[in-house]
């Protein structure tokens, strides 16, 4: 069941050039947790924004259930809302703040009471139910705001970068604490943020944005391992980028063959529609490059697989992994994630070494 | 050597500063000192030291049917500019730092341009205006003028009051199920709170002892306390000013020692 629908979604400001949002069309399905993921300025906050309805649209329409809401004003929609500073109003007891939606909604006090009440112990907060929110960490902050929201029994839970005043350690910890009440609750759910870890540990299916577009909708691990362009798989997770014009199709079992600008040969993953001489740029993930040896270069150079030699310019230890940066002979960089017990002992800073990567594991866009 | 003479030198510049701030508030209160002590008074003119002690200056200034009247004419033209000036100035303040339309930048001026007026030309202005609208000497038409001079401290104080509060709360009030009054009365007014009663405050303050516009816009039935006590002092020089003067500063003194600090912005 679709619980929110955007349709066509527009947004340009007065005064300005571009469209903040530009035609977006979603369906958010009940009990799902979308991301919406991009880099500030994408458009993603202002999306959000019209949701609530504090930014009118300048074309489309928004549905909860089947119903146009586009038309109505915020304090009608009964959508809740966690917003990045918080805005615990400052003034009222965590329990007032908790009551506030309650009160406004005309429900008996002692009911108010007691569901305020039941929230607060979900997020895990009752003892502190007198307190004022300048007496609170930022933590327990962002967990009042959360039961401020959901104690309405919205339709639709928004969440505007609600970690980013976290610290890290705190941030992790809520991640996982929102994703228990959501998933406790069943409630529906739309979370902003810039942060890709954030995202993909999040979320059931991530909207990637950028310069008021959606470039691409899925889970995690599809937005993860089949980005559809060159923006996508660089802001989610790291990539290695080497581009180049296309040398050879595809023949038999033979992989495309790529140039690079600085003449190196590599095998690619076809892409239906291309004809040669055309740009291509090949992405691969860190942990999709393997470091050996470099005598095994042109040994293990067979279609299918690449092998390149390289100077290991410097190793980092990441903890359980670690990351090498390879310089290639035509001056590009390669950053190689190994298992920190796996790594070859002579693989070690200043040596030469070979990268190898599968076709498969390989992504190819055109330019 | 130099450590062991550090402490002594800031222990020095300590002093001075002491010193220092001592001597300027003794220049700017050693006034008002020796006005209270000549309102007790026994000798008919302004002389100091005192020569003994009374009463009889307050009991001649409550006893001036004049004074008193325009003691109460005063309060309550305080009492009303401030509060016409509040009504006016917290609705402006919200508009000015909330809302972005066009001809706010060219509004926040005109709404600046009472303070930088000089008083006089704003008193001839409505002198003229007054007379051809028949309301020279009125009450209403001194509430009107002290509206416009005050109404400005009072959208300076709440603007900044305002702009220290999150825009994000009103919006969270709305999300939670509130109209736009609903907001304004649960959440925006409890926070401005302290800047609307300061402003009123001063409001109240500056419309109690203007002088300027009430001299010339007042008549013989509507006199306002600083006019009676300048015209009195045109022809006497008995302590009975000095009575009043520390009538009002007892007043003054009351209001700041009972409102509570946070109201006054302090």
């Amino acid at each position: 069941m679709v619980d929110l629908e955007l349709r066509s979604v527009s947004k340009k400001y007065a005064g300005s050039e571009v469209l903040a949002v530009n035609n977006v069309s979603l369906e958010i399905e009940k009990g799902e947790l979308l991301c919406l993921l991009g880099p500030s300025g994408c458009g993603k906050t202002t999306l959000l924004r019209m949701i609530a309805g504090f930014v009118e649209p300048t074309a489309g329409s928004i549905l909860v259930k089947g119903q146009d809401i586009t038309q109505l004003p915020p304090n009608k929609r009964n959508l809740g809302m966690v917003f990045q500073s918080y805005a615990l109003f400052p003034h009222m007891t965590v329990l007032a703040n908790v009551e506030y939606g309650l009160r406004m909604r005309r429900i008996p006090r002692t009911e108010a009471r007691t569901r305020a009440r039941e929230m607060l112990e979900m997020v895990g907060l009752l003892e502190l139910e007198h307190r004022y929110p300048r007496q609170l960490s930022g933590g327990q902050q962002q967990r009042v705001a959360l039961a401020r929201a959901m104690v309405i029994l919205p339709q639709v839970l928004l969440l505007d970068e609600p970690l980013s005043n976290l610290d890290a350690k705190l941030r992790q910890q809520m991640r996982i604490e929102i994703r228990r009440i959501q998933k406790e609750v069943g409630i529906t759910s739309i979370f902003v943020t810039h942060d890709q870890e954030e995202a993909l540990t999040l979320a059931d299916r991530i909207v990637v944005m950028d310069k008021g577009e959606v470039r691409q909708v899925g889970s995690p691990q599809d937005v993860y391992d089949h980005p559809v362009s060159r923006f996508v798989a660089n802001f989610i997770g790291t990539c290695n980028f080497l581009n180049g014009v296309l040398e050879a199709l595809p023949a038999g079992s033979e992989p495309a063959v790529l140039k690079t600008d600085s003449g190196l040969r590599l095998w690619c993953k076809g892409v239906p529609g291309l004809a040669t001489g055309q740009r291509l740029c090949v992405a691969v993930r860190p942990e999709h490059l393997e470091l050996a040896p470099a005598a095994e270069a042109e040994r293990e150079s067979a279609p299918g697989v690449n092998a390149v030699r390289g100077r290991i310019e410097h190793v980092s230890h990441l903890g359980s992994i670690v990351e090498y940066h390879v310089v290639l002979p035509g001056g590009e960089r390669l950053r190689v994630q190994q298992q920190s017990a796996q790594s070859a002992p002579s693989v070690a800073e200043g040596g030469t070494a070979t990268v190898k990567w599968a076709v498969q594991s390989s992504m190819c866009f055109p330019e | 050597m130099t450590r062991y003479r550090k402490p002594l030198t800031s222990l020095v510049g300590a002093c001075t500063t002491s010193l220092v701030l001592l001597a300027i508030y003794l220049f700017l209160l050693a006034p008002l000192l020796v006005v209270v002590l000549m309102a007790f008074n026994t000798s008919s003119y302004m002389v100091f030291p005192p020569e003994g002690f009374t009463l009889k200056w307050f009991v001649a200034f409550f006893r001036d049917s004049m004074f008193v009247e325009a003691l109460r004419t005063s309060a309550v033209l305080g009492v009303t500019s401030a509060a016409v000036a509040t009504v006016i100035g917290v609705p402006a303040a919200l508009a000015l730092v909330r809302y972005r339309f066009r001809g706010r930048e060219f509004l926040n001026s005109l709404f600046l341009a009472p303070i930088l007026f000089p008083g006089v030309v704003l008193a001839i202005a409505l002198l003229v205006y007054y007379s051809r609208l028949k309301i020279l000497g009125s009450f209403i038409g001194l509430v009107l003028a002290h509206v416009l001079v005050i109404v400005p401290y009072v959208i300076r104080t709440v603007s900044a009051n305002l702009y220290g509060v999150d825009e994000a709360l009103e919006e969270a009030s709305l999300n939670l199920g509130a109209g736009r009054w609903r907001t304004f009365f649960e959440i925006t007014l409890p926070l401005i709170r302290s800047g609307m009663v300061s402003g009123a405050i001063f409001a109240f303050i500056m419309s109690f002892d203007e002088l300027v516009i009430a001299l010339f816009l007042s008549g013989a039935r509507m006199t306002t306390l600083p006019v009676r006590i300048f015209n009195f002092l045109e022809y006497n020089s008995d302590p009975t000013i000095a009575a009043i003067s520390t009538v009002l500063l007892c007043v003054t003194l009351l209001v700041s020692v009972f409102v509570p600090p946070r109201y006054l912005g302090f």
